[in-house]
């Protein structure tokens, strides 16, 4: 008897000398149990040409540089790379200020060089990563632009629309952060422009981009896309005697270094464009190791807040 | 017979005992400051949770890095990216006991050195720290100001920002304990 409560005693002892262990295992029970959300899946809004998942923050404004240079030209019969300086001197380029509405939604406007277009952006992130209980296993975003065409008609004495002018493209972005390293996207992706170039072009492109990152050091990610379209692949050119296509698929392979309140993207692409309807359905650059042009997004974010 | 229930209504006083002594919060708040001449940043958080055994004077703290709201998103993503590494070491925590006897039925307030383990960015650093206790109606507020080194969490910072990010790291805690039901 005498020795059950001297068990009983060490064992209310013993209770009191693990407390500080025992504090520790309460601990978790004590904090409110919430899903924690998944951050930076990739470290810009764009993962290349393509849209990631990430929006401005509330507040936040990210003024944004995307420059493309001209096709290297780097092969045995063309003299022409090195003449060009390898295609730094002539770029395409887009202007954008796109400013963070909410946590989840972030708007957008930009200029780009080619065919003078102004475009008009959203995006919003309709499902969020998380982890713990009941946790969001993807992210997914809808993205949406309007662009106008602003060049001069060819054919001035044309009745010509406005609304010829405009494009619209709609895109959902499904991404995945599976580890600290590696995440990956898919992008289907709707392309619709008013008016294109011949009969046999269609006004609509369905493209499914895909996409990966992977996170070399705190600083530096690797980044590589390719946006197949799915119709409307072999267009005739205008011309009867070439039968090649006059539109390829983009692809694009490059970094991230992010220092502070800027991210550069360095990056090689054969794609001649910088907003979807550009580089998704109409690039005009084939894709071959001469084709492949040097180009970066430069992107400095402001708080406006405070 | 008799012997054996005493010994269990004892063993079972004691336990209730071991929880009625035992005062928590999941809303402490916790805050820190990093001053430089080039760049003042702070971070919140207001969901730290905290238990405190009164009998023993043990007591934990515990709040999950990306809990700390920064007015400059783009420094929290950092924060929680480059430099906590919150994937791996999702939270910060401390495990210490309070060296002073206090009565902590009475109104008071008691300035006190607390004896423990911080843990952050997964490494440990024994500290003593100096806080204040502060009883009044039932609750018990802890209240403490201290520093954290970098350098002694293993928290690399660039050569880049060096210039922006203080070496030593002001926290600060504010926690409102009630007794843990």
């Amino acid at each position: 008897m005498k020795k059950l409560i001297l068990f009983l005693f060490i064992a209310a002892q013993s209770f009191v000398a693990a407390a500080q262990d025992d504090l520790m295992n309460m601990l978790d029970g004590e904090s409110t149990e919430k899903p924690t959300p998944v951050y930076a899946t990739f470290k810009s809004t764009r993962l290349v040409n393509l849209h990631s998942n990430e929006t401005m923050k509330a507040k936040h404004l990210d003024f944004r540089i995307q420059h493309r240079f001209q096709p290297m030209e780097i092969n045995k019969d063309n003299v022409y790379g090195l003449y060009n300086m390898f295609g730094l001197d002539g770029a395409v380029m887009r202007l954008g200020f796109e400013y963070g509405v909410t946590d989840n939604l972030m708007v957008g406007v930009g200029r780009s060089n080619v065919g003078k277009t102004y475009d008009f952006m959203g995006k919003y992130k309709i499902l969020k990563q998380s982890k713990g209980k009941n946790s969001m296993p993807l992210s997914v975003d809808y993205f949406a632009n309007t662009a106008i065409n602003t060049t001069e008609w060819t054919d001035k004495t044309r009745k010509n629309l406005f609304t010829s002018r405009l494009s619209f493209v709609h895109q959902l972005i499904i991404t995945r952060k599976f580890n600290d390293k590696i995440s990956l996207m898919l992008s289907p992706t709707f392309v619709h422009h008013n008016l294109v170039k011949t009969k046999a072009q269609s006004n609509d492109i369905y493209a499914v981009g895909v996409g990966a990152s992977i996170k070399l050091s705190r600083s530096v990610r690797f980044n590589v896309e390719y946006i197949p379209r799915l119709n409307n692949r072999n267009e005739p050119k205008q011309s009867p005697t070439s039968n090649k296509a006059l539109y390829y698929d983009a692809f694009a392979i490059g970094l991230d270094i992010e220092t502070g309140g800027h991210v550069f993207q360095l990056h090689f692409t054969n794609a001649g464009g910088l907003i979807e309807q550009q580089f998704i359905a109409q690039n005009t650059t084939k894709l071959d190791f001469a084709s492949l042009r040097f180009g970066f997004n430069l992107s400095r974010t402001f708080t406006l807040e405070k | 017979m008799k012997k054996q229930i005493l010994a269990f209504m004892a063993f079972a006083l004691l336990a209730w005992n071991a929880n009625a002594q035992l005062f928590s919060t999941s809303s402490a708040k916790i805050d820190f400051f990093s001053k430089t001449p080039v760049e003042d940043i702070e971070a919140h958080s207001i969901n730290g949770v905290a238990i405190l055994n009164t009998k023993t004077g043990d007591v934990v703290f515990q709040v999950a890095n990306t809990s700390f709201d920064f007015p400059n998103k783009l420094m929290q993503e950092h924060f929680n990216e480059k430099y906590m590494e919150s994937e791996k070491f999702p939270k910060s925590f401390f495990k210490g006991k309070i060296n002073e006897k206090i009565d902590y039925t009475k109104d008071g307030t008691h300035e006190v050195t607390v004896t423990g383990n911080l843990t952050v960015h997964g490494v440990d650093q024994a500290r003593t720290i100096k806080g204040k206790v502060i009883i009044a109606n039932g609750t018990i507020q802890l209240v403490t100001d201290f520093m954290v080194k970098v350098a002694d969490h293993k928290i690399e910072i660039p050569k880049l920002v060096l210039a922006k990010i203080a070496e030593e790291i002001n926290v600060t805690v504010n926690a409102t304990l009630t007794p843990k039901k």
